[in-house]
């Protein structure tokens, strides 16, 4: 059984977003909801600042409060480490959300189908894109992946992909779908600097355990015990005068 | 038929002008909530001013949630009161008992439909919880031991303490004969069956007594158990919830009993020191309650840690100031208030609903400061701060939520005595 | 025969016992930490699914649609604690013996409702 995990190099990271672009068109996720977000973030005060970048996807933590307070079981951990929400099973409480210390789930305030950026019905992007798939019948996400209990039986359980229904909570899945048939996520896969890396964190040939041997790594909010599955690499958490360079725009 | 209802006690089947009036008007805010929830379930909950945290900075469980936490911590009051009544020999509290009992049951129907208007699919919501509930979620507690066990528990309790007066209503001559009879099941207040029941409820007590606790405790883990949340990991959170519950459902009890005592005129039996023993309990969970504010307000401004920091200013005097002062206040006038009649020995039935309306505001706005800051000022990622100001939809649907319990509370006092009839009402 | 006394025992050790076999037994296991789907699952993800599509009109298929009941550990639950409370109810409906001497009608407060409840009670004559 591979032990997924995500290495992120910092300094790498030039806040291009271009992950989350990926993800969005991967995972058709709707208006506003950014599985995967990159803040830019202001350390200190004028003139002695220093601007830097972090992706944030889900952490996949080992430890993962989400999964413990799911009252129904729909949002759960997979032995490979991948943590995943039953989007069928889910019954919108929310629990997990606020449980999160990380802020990486998103519900889905109202019907997906009316809050993504284009109107795929509209006759004239229709003309445009020459009736071309519009990115939430992508069939892969339709797919059911997950296995309901360790070791096979049962039904497999509905996972990939966001966008599905009114009212449930989704998030990241490291994208399953992809991983599954073995290929990297979507950020992953579009990262130009290959600033994000994923693989087998027991493989030590893996990009993965190379780069982490290599650099010194933390990871996000450590100290509350999630163990996450994604590391850091160069650079530093953030910390009491991290802001993000929106909020500091707002603030003058 | 009129004459039979004419001699019915506490006005029974008596549709009063202002009656009426009141019932209509319940079903008006009824109708605006049902509406409201009509367009959160059709349109989903982006009706609603929740939003989620983190990069849409908003809160995600907001004036719902509150209110669970406020319905269940109300539905303190019945249970305790029969506890005293039955553990502690209390029988000044006998009076109260029954309308203490259906707040219980009422405020947990409507914590039960407030966790419903929370949930982003309802219907499915009520069928996986029944399947696959899992007790490692805080909410497993929430679910079976608040909502079906307690609810349950102290419908039992309701059943069998009402089975002597229903066996009494069921010797006038009305259209509801039938339901007394068989509430009442072969009732006939022998010394056999009187015995019996002590025995039972006394027993029933001992047993609701700890499910109480646990109960409300269950709610205080669903925040206290989580580290993801500035200022809700906490050890005091499910003591804290207790308390809080007994404040605000004392408190509720003293204004639907002031209210009835009104009503009814029933001043002998409803007399002052059923208020004074009220007014006393309360007057000593305010101040349990006081001492765990002060202690929770210490413990995480003192270790200084910026989330924590962050939070209690936004609190102290930042976005939330205007709730945090007056809920703070509206629980030190009733203490004030309280202390003050304790120590004179001069009750006065106005001073104590007061406090009751006040602390019950202050249980509303400390609910508030629990569940909803923590999401807009408590991420741990420097998010920034967010903001939630709930819509028109949220406060229609807690409005019905009160409206409803408030019907069902009218309706049943027109088909049941809310008093158990003293031992010679049966006499005409 | 059972008794009030014996019925009411019965009811709470079954009511206890439906608590725990549900809690520990067949609700979802509790992980430290939640490390695979096993944890978020009710126990008995039963195989009666196939089993049942095989015999799905025949009488044999009714013990395991009973057995269906097994994968809704709550409900099994929420039964257990409302079958204690119940106890409660059983214990005081219930006759002491199979007579009425019990309840004489003179120290009784109600004489005038005793012979129609003693026909409208659903615990009266049983």
């Amino acid at each position: 059984m591979p032990r997924y995990g995500m290495v992120i190099d910092l300094d790498r990271c030039m806040g291009c977003r271009a992950c989350m672009e990926a993800c969005k068109v991967e995972n058709n996720t709707p208006m506003a909801i950014l599985w995967m977000y990159v803040f830019r973030f202001e350390d200190g005060e004028y003139p002695n600042t220093h601007i830097w970048f972090m992706p944030r996807p889900c952490m996949h933590c080992d430890n993962a409060p989400c999964v413990k307070v799911c009252p129904v079981g729909a949002r759960f951990k997979r032995e490979d480490g991948l943590v995943l929400t039953d989007y069928d099973r889910c019954i919108g409480c929310r629990f997990c959300e606020v449980a999160c210390p990380y802020g990486v789930n998103y519900f889905n305030w109202k019907d997906p189908k009316k809050n993504y950026y284009l109107d795929w019905d509209d006759e004239d992007l229709n003309r445009v894109t020459n009736g071309a798939v519009p990115p939430y019948k992508n069939p892969d996400l339709e797919r059911r992946y997950s296995e309901e209990r360790a070791g096979g039986g049962g039904q497999l359980r509905t996972t990939a992909g966001g966008g599905h229904y009114k009212g449930v909570i989704e998030k990241c899945t490291f994208c399953v779908h992809l991983v599954e048939r073995g290929r990297y996520p979507a950020c992953v896969d579009n990262c130009p600097v290959r600033a994000l890396l994923f693989g087998d964190l027991d493989d030590p040939e893996s990009e993965v355990s190379k780069r982490l041997k290599k650099k010194p790594h933390f990871r996000l909010l450590e100290e509350y015990g999630t163990e996450p599955r994604v590391y850091y690499v160069g650079g530093h958490p953030p910390g009491a005068e991290t802001h993000q360079l929106e909020e500091v725009i707002a603030r003058v | 038929m009129t004459t039979q209802i004419e001699k019915l006690p506490y006005g029974i089947g008596r549709l009063t002008a202002g009656w009426s009036l009141l019932v209509g008007l319940l079903l008006v805010f009824i109708s605006l909530g049902a509406y409201a929830y009509y367009r959160q379930f059709t349109e989903g909950e982006v009706v609603t001013g929740l939003r989620n945290i983190g990069t849409m900075g908003g809160a995600t469980w907001g004036l719902y949630v509150a209110f669970v936490i406020y319905f269940v911590g109300v539905s303190f009051a019945g249970i305790t009161v029969a506890a005293l009544i039955r553990l502690l020999n209390l029988s000044h509290l006998r009076p109260v008992s029954r309308m203490a009992e259906l707040l219980t049951i009422i405020s947990l129907i409507l914590a039960a439909f407030s966790i419903l208007a929370d949930l982003g699919q309802p219907l499915r919501g009520i069928v996986n919880l029944l399947r696959y509930a899992r007790p490692q979620s805080p909410f497993f507690g929430t679910f079976t031991l608040v909502i079906s066990g307690y609810l349950f528990a102290s419908l039992v309790y309701f059943y069998l303490a009402g089975r002597r007066d229903a066996a009494l209503m069921a010797q006038y001559e009305t259209p509801f004969r039938w339901f007394y009879r068989l509430w009442a099941a072969g009732y006939q207040d022998t010394p056999a069956e009187r015995e019996r029941h002590r025995r039972t409820s006394f027993w029933l007590a001992i047993a609701i007594l700890p499910l109480l606790v646990t109960a409300h405790s269950t709610l205080g883990f669903v925040f206290g158990l989580q580290i993801g949340r500035p200022a809700w990991f906490s050890a005091l959170q499910a003591p804290a919830f207790v308390i809080m519950a007994g404040v605000s459902g004392v408190g509720l009890l003293i204004i639907i009993a002031a209210v009835l005592r009104r009503i009814l005129n029933e001043r002998e039996h409803l007399s002052v020191a059923v208020f004074q023993w009220l007014g006393r309990f309360l007057m000593v969970l305010i101040l349990a309650y006081l001492y765990f504010m002060i202690v929770e307000l210490l413990t995480s401004t003192y270790t200084g840690h910026h989330h924590e920091v962050r939070l209690t200013q936004a609190m102290l005097w930042g976005e939330y100031a205007w709730i945090y002062w007056p809920s703070v206040t509206s629980l030190l006038i009733p203490v004030v208030l309280l202390i003050r009649q304790a120590l004179t020995h001069q009750w006065r039935i106005g001073l104590l609903v007061a406090s009751g309306v006040l602390v019950n505001l202050a249980a509303v706005g400390k609910r508030y400061l629990i569940v909803v800051p923590s999401q807009t000022q408590g991420s741990l990622l420097p998010y920034g701060s967010g903001s939630y100001v709930p819509t028109w939809v949220e406060y229609s649907i807690v409005l019905g939520l009160f409206a409803l319990g408030a019907l069902l509370y009218a309706l049943f006092m027109k088909l049941f005595p809310i008093m158990p009839i003293p031992e010679r009402g049966g006499e005409h | 025969m059972l008794m009030r006394r014996g019925k009411t025992l019965a009811m709470l050790i079954s009511g206890f016992s439906l608590m725990v076999v549900s809690y520990f037994f067949l609700a979802a296991p509790w992980g430290f930490p939640p490390s695979s789907v096993v944890y978020s699952n009710p126990r008995v993800v039963l195989v009666t699914p196939t089993l049942i599509s095989l015999g799905e009109y025949s009488f044999l298929a009714w013990p395991l649609r009973v057995l269906e009941i097994l994968t809704w550990p709550p409900v099994i639950f929420v039964l257990g604690v409302m079958m204690v409370f119940l106890s409660a109810v059983v214990y005081e409906l219930l006759p002491e013996k199979r007579s009425y001497d019990a309840r004489l009608p003179q120290q009784a407060g109600l004489k005038q409702t005793q012979t129609e409840s003693q026909v409208r009670g659903p615990g009266g004559t049983s």
